[in-house]
């Protein structure tokens, strides 16, 4: 199994140096900027590479077949139409390469689940058609929406780079700490999504779910809805900002002072 | 035509199995229930009030801490205010402990209806005792009104390791047809 | 399709529309079935090529968004409910009497019934296109408390699908009192064709989920109109609760579409491999332990919920055991050609596509069942891809493959061989072209059941509905080859095919209305 496994890593790291340059990684699943969106990425090639296999000892056999059995070059045909071992060997060997595919996912999936330690709580809650950003224990709190312009999206006015991935408010976030998302819905089910941190869960109303990431690198990251929520939901996008531990510091106390100001002001 | 008999009769039967199943998804229900209760698949804590003769045993004391957070929803902000009194309490497994919510009726009219609760994560939610609280007791708030919303809860101490934080949500929904006459 | 008709009894039946109104004889409500399946093809792919103009270009061209909505919900339940399984009902009709040896369906009156409910059923259903709120747009699988916003469309969905889950009941019904019961002497179990096998199962698996779910859409009903709250968590409820509901009909329900055509697919692989099945009886126990499995791994398709890590880890392992049985099952059909005298003339075309483009779905479903992974693939194109690919050249396939390698027999003339080998390799082509870049869009992030898109997905989805448009019309030529076999021909011979072996082809070519009045022997 190790063998196995270790030959797909091969052959997948020299695919992707080769065709690095050539897009291959728009037409695949984004490594991420996490040490479980690595992971997960690392599986979802391994399982691949496993399939391709198959796939090519199996269709193999097929096209084999096609083009030498066939009754146009004159064969008579065989007529066996059983074979114990052969049947047992086809059924115990998918079998030792499930397991072998278990057990890399179960690992990660255990390393997904662990929330310990966590520095940082938000709560996320999905309203139809935008979320809202709550930094637990602060008194920071406010929606983020999408601020793509109408004309783009009827085609009155050329399309920006980041068409539908925009928003109002970004969701603003330190590196290297363990952040914990909770997770809630104000009206029907949304999914919270963002492919390079790996995390998706859904937002269901009078319930809460969690999840939690380490994010490496500062950037921005961006996501989308995941479940069907009615008629605008393909337009309710999620943007997060990574920044440095400093300036996330800075960010936070601002943002702070600028709310309890404007409540102090209503007052 | 005996034939036509064995026909009727096996039609019989999988006309059984067809009202079992639809039964059976009825049955589903109260079963999940069972589930859910047995495992915190849900995270619903919903009826845990009828355990809370649940052995603490103080003496057994588990020293390593936890952190239990609280925090809330309100499916309406305009009309009701409801919001923890304190964002996260460190606590000891076996230990009774007690917080507030605190509900504010901002409208000019009665706002009847019910905090639902969920605990995440969903497993923990079996070993969250509840002593008393209020959760799925309608309540009603006057306008203007301002109401403490006390809980009393304890951590089973068979609360596996790995979990370390707790939260314990409420949404708040109000009743229908109330919200309606308004 | 049987409009000629051979009748050595001189029955009395009534002709022209109170024939087809009337009719209890299994191939006339096969023929039924199988047009009613037709139709609804041409009604569910209008609506698959709305969806794809409007996905054709990033913006808002043709459609807003809550109709485009509707129009992926109607798709999915037009296809799964009016074309899918009527077509393999139809199959059944026809052909499972004719495959045991027996006169005709156990319950005649029944299987009429179970048809006609089904115009009234769909009438319903597409109906709500023209009603206030629009037609539903919640989604086939009907997640409150979303599906609970639909409008006035609400109880028409509901009742439509309680139709929908009557009439596969009672069709069920009736296959299995047929199998059971109507075999000739000496056809043992273990001497039935596939086909009839997976029907079997097939049929259990539909009586034992379909009341499922229509006790599932039954408390939607009583959530929105009467105040329950099964899925309403301001009344104690969970929404969650329905998805539990749904899936453990939907997974076996993935399974009533594709089993019947793992029969076809073995049926018509022997024949033109002029070669015996390989391992006969491991095939009818993989289907029974498909069947089994697919009992215990419906929360797959939830895998985002928030289970406990124990639930996700066994629900991953039971998915990854499914590929096991189904690996059995390909392994089987491919040694069944290796060393065969193989010719390709449509139907073997057919089955061969099937083989290799339902095992890709296969794969892309193995990746699926990996959990964490799936936190990736979940809800995104990729999964549409993978869907599309079981079931577009799995299951429509698998029933084309059907209705040519059967249609000489039903009709009594070939089908145009070259114009057969057109539709193919078009069908083949395009389908390809629609679904195989839906992998990598959904990859690179592409959430399914939105109207509009980020420019990075641009590209693929031009090429998908390039794709989607092509496969519309290659369809055409299917339905023309149809029409034209019906009316004319070469004249078929009862075995039809060289390597054909099986009760249907010995009689004759169409065969008589009623097929065996006196039961054949069997060796």
């Amino acid at each position: 199994m190790f063998l196995i496994k270790n030959l797909m890593f091969f052959i997948t790291s020299a695919l992707l140096i080769n065709t690095a340059n050539a897009g291959w990684l728009d037409l695949n699943m984004p490594e991420g900027v996490t040490d479980i969106s690595q992971e997960v990425f690392d599986l979802h090639m391994l399982i691949l590479w496993i399939c391709v296999v198959i796939g090519v000892i199996v269709f193999g056999a097929m096209f084999w077949s096609i083009f030498m059995h066939r009754k146009s070059r004159g064969v008579t045909p065989a007529q066996f139409h059983e074979s114990t071992s052969l049947e047992f060997l086809w059924t115990v060997v998918p079998f030792v390469i499930l397991i072998g595919m278990a057990i890399p996912a179960t690992k990660t999936l255990i390393k997904m689940y662990d929330h310990s330690d966590s520095e940082i709580h938000i709560k996320i809650t999905g309203y139809q058609w935008l979320w809202q950003y709550e930094y637990l224990n602060t008194n920071v709190s406010f929606y983020s929406k999408l601020s793509t312009p109408y004309n783009e999206i009827y085609n009155k006015q050329e399309k920006n780079i980041n068409y539908l991935q925009e928003v109002d408010n970004q969701l603003i976030v330190p590196v290297n700490k363990k952040i914990r998302f909770l997770l809630t819905s104000n009206d029907v089910l949304h999914a919270w999504w963002v492919p390079d941190l790996a995390l998706k869960k859904d937002a269901i109303p009078g319930y809460i779910n969690e999840m939690s990431v380490v994010i490496n690198e500062p950037g921005i990251y961006r996501g989308r809805c995941a479940e069907l929520c009615g008629r605008h939901h393909g337009f309710m996008p999620i943007v997060i900002k990574a920044v440095d531990e400093d300036e996330y510091e800075e960010w936070i106390t601002a943002s702070e002072a600028k709310i309890s100001g404007v409540a102090k002001v209503n007052k | 035509m005996i034939e036509k008999k064995v026909n009727i009769k096996t039609a019989k039967k999988l006309i059984f199995i067809c009202f079992s199943m639809f039964l059976f998804s009825f049955a589903l229900i109260p079963l999940y229930n069972v589930i859910c209760d047995v495992t915190g698949l849900n995270g619903n804590t919903s009826n845990l009030k009828e355990k809370s003769d649940i052995n603490l045993n103080v003496s057994n004391i588990n020293f390593e801490k936890l952190n239990v957070q609280f925090i809330s929803h309100e499916v309406n902000k305009q009309n009701l205010e409801f919001k923890p009194s304190e964002f996260q309490i460190e606590v000891v497994p076996g230990k009774i402990y007690s917080t507030y919510y605190v509900a504010t009726n901002k409208s000019k009219s009665i706002i009847t209806g019910q905090a639902v609760p969920s605990v995440s994560p969903n497993e923990a939610s079996k070993y969250l005792k509840k002593i008393e609280c209020f959760c799925f007791e309608e309540q009603q708030f006057k306008p203007g009104e301002v109401v403490k919303l006390p809980i009393y809860f304890a951590v089973d101490e068979k609360l596996p390791n790995r979990i370390k934080t707790l939260t314990l949500s409420y949404s708040f929904f109000e009743s229908a047809k109330v919200s309606k006459k308004d | 399709m049987s409009s000629v008709v051979n009748d050595t009894h001189h029955e009395e039946h009534p002709s022209g529309i109170m024939r087809w109104i009337t009719t209890t004889n299994h191939k006339d409500i096969g023929t039924l079935y199988l047009w009613f399946a037709m139709i609804m093809f041409f009604i569910g792919g209008l609506m698959a090529l709305v969806i794809r103009s409007e996905l054709f270009q990033p913006g808002l061209q043709f459609v807003d968004p809550q109709f485009f909505n509707s129009m992926t919900t109607m798709h999915a339940l037009v296809m799964i409910f009016g074309v899918v399984m009527p077509a393999f009902t139809g199959l059944a009709n026809w052909m499972i009497p004719i495959m045991i040896g027996g006169p005709d369906m156990a319950l005649p009156r029944m299987n009429n019934w179970s048809f006609w409910i089904l115009p009234f059923a769909f009438s319903m259903l597409l109906s709500t296109l023209w009603m206030d709120g629009g037609a539903p747009a919640g989604g086939w699988t009907l997640y409150p408390p979303l599906s609970l916003q639909t409008g006035d469309a609400f109880p028409f969905l509901i009742f439509a699908i309680h139709f929908m889950g009557l009439s596969s009941i009672m069709g069920a019904i009736n296959v299995v009192a047929t199998i059971l019961n109507m075999r000739a002497p000496g056809m043992t179990l273990m001497k039935m064709p596939l086909f009839v096998w997976t029907w079997l199962i097939t049929a259990f698996l539909l009586i034992a989920v379909m009341p499922v779910l229509a006790g599932g859409v039954t408390m939607l009903l009583t959530d929105k109109f009467f105040g329950t709250s099964f899925f309403n968590a301001a009344g104690g409820g969970d929404p969650v609760m329905f998805q539990h509901i749904f899936w453990f009909f939907g997974h076996p329900e993935v399974y009533i579409l594709i089993l019947p055509s793992f029969g076809v697919v073995s049926a018509i692989i022997p024949t033109f491999a002029r070669k015996p099945l390989f391992g006969y009886s491991s095939m009818v126990y993989a289907t029974a332990s498909i069947a089994f499995l697919s009992f215990i791994v419906w929360a797959h398709h939830m895998f985002t919920v928030g289970m406990p890590l124990a639930g996700e880890v066994f629900f991953m392992f039971a998915t990854m055991l499914i590929a096991v049985p189904t690996g059995v099952k390909v392994f089987n059909w491919v040694t069944t050609m290796w060393k065969g005298a193989m010719t390709f003339e449509t139907p073997m075309l057919f089955a061969i596509g099937f083989i290799i483009m339902f095992t890709i779905g296969g794969f892309s479903g193995l990746m699926l069942a990996i959990t964490p992974a799936d936190f990736q693939y979940h809800d995104t194109y990729f999964v549409v891809a993978h869907f599309h690919y079981v079931l577009v050249p799995g299951s429509i396939f698998a029933i084309m493959a059907a209705c040519y390698f059967w249609l000489p027999k039903w009709t009594g003339n070939m089908y145009p061989e070259t114009l057969g080998k057109i539709h193919f390799w078009l069908s083949t082509f395009f389908v390809n072209l629609t679904f195989f870049p839906m992998h990598f869009v959904g990859l690179a992030g592409m959430p399914r059941r939105i109207p509009d898109y980020s420019l990075q997905f641009a590209d693929y989805n031009m090429i998908a509905s390039i794709g989607a448009f092509g496969f519309g019309f290659a369809q055409l030529i299917f339905l023309y080859l149809i029409i034209k076999t019906i009316k004319g021909g070469k004249k078929a011979t009862d075995q039809v095919w060289e390597g054909a072996e099986g009760l249907e082809w010995t009689l004759s070519s169409p065969p008589p209305y009623h097929s065996f009045n006196t039961p054949p022997a069997i060796k």
